[in-house]
């Protein structure tokens, strides 16, 4: 048991078949998968607690990060360009504990922003969303 | 379009890479409308043009394309010593290698060296 410092945690983007780390990110907010529920109340239930139950499914949600934006970084252009043609992208993220235990993910979709301001440097903000589920270090499944 | 790697990069274990691992030396090929992708690792510094059409889209010197790989092992050298974004100037030029478990910088190679403390004068030490 541990507690891992965030700081040296790395997402990178799959690019002809090796991973490509994403420059300056300061922040990552990891996807937030979920396993599908449905509501399985039956009128003929005595209790007042509303039941669920599993679906099967699981909905791999969204993954989001932050950076600092350089238009002229290549690195950069390689999220751009995931908006000028759209297209599935795998991505890993390493953590920074011994291991390097990583998620990794299929993105379907593609969202890119980002904020000038006084105060701070140029920032993006990227936000993938997952096609399945990640595949996680205790061996899960991206199917 | 093809290009090749430069140095080792990891990818997804497959039976041609067991370990995942893609040696430098190794080369990449993209499909057509993924095409960008080859010259996009050559602009990152992760690989130099394998045929003509690499070279022509990428149109880099020999120059660019050595500050554009110094620059990619830079960023990872970064990532691996975990130094904070504000803390990188300092990084990159050698003032500071990393942090101790208090948060404080571990002075690098062109660090200044700390000023010891000065010796309490004493009248011993005037003769």
């Amino acid at each position: 048991m541990a507690k891992i410092k965030c700081k040296g945690t790395a997402i990178a983007q799959k690019l002809a078949s090796v991973y490509t780390t994403v420059a300056q990110v300061i922040s990552i907010d990891l996807p937030e998968a979920e396993s599908e529920t449905y509501e399985s109340d039956t009128l003929d239930n005595t209790d007042a607690g509303i039941p669920y139950d599993a679906t099967g499914r699981s909905e791999g949600g969204s993954c989001g990060f932050e950076f600092f934006y350089d238009p002229a970084l290549a690195g950069h252009k390689a999220l751009t360009e995931l908006i000028r043609v759209p297209q599935d992208e795998d991505w890993r993220i390493t953590f920074a504990d011994d291991e390097a235990s990583t998620w990794s993910f299929t993105g379907a979709g593609f969202t890119l922003g980002g904020t000038v301001a006084l105060n701070s440097g140029l920032k993006g903000s990227a936000k993938i969303k997952l096609d399945g589920i990640p595949t996680y270090p205790s061996g899960g499944s991206a199917d | 379009m093809q290009c090749r790697l430069i140095r080792d990069m990891t990818g997804d274990a497959d039976s041609d890479f067991p370990t995942g691992v893609r040696p430098a030396g190794t080369i990449l090929a993209s499909p057509p409308h993924r095409a960008i992708h080859i010259v996009l690792l050559v602009e990152m510094g992760c690989a130099e043009p394998a045929d003509e059409d690499c070279r022509k889209a990428a149109n880099m010197s020999p120059e660019r394309m050595r500050l554009a790989q110094e620059a990619y092992e830079r960023m990872q050298q970064r990532i691996a010593a975990a130094i904070d974004p504000d803390d990188w100037p300092a990084f990159d030029a050698g003032l500071m290698i990393g942090y101790r478990p208090d948060g404080s910088c571990i002075p690098g190679p062109n660090a200044e060296p700390e000023e010891s403390e000065s010796p309490l004068w004493t009248p011993e030490s005037y003769e």
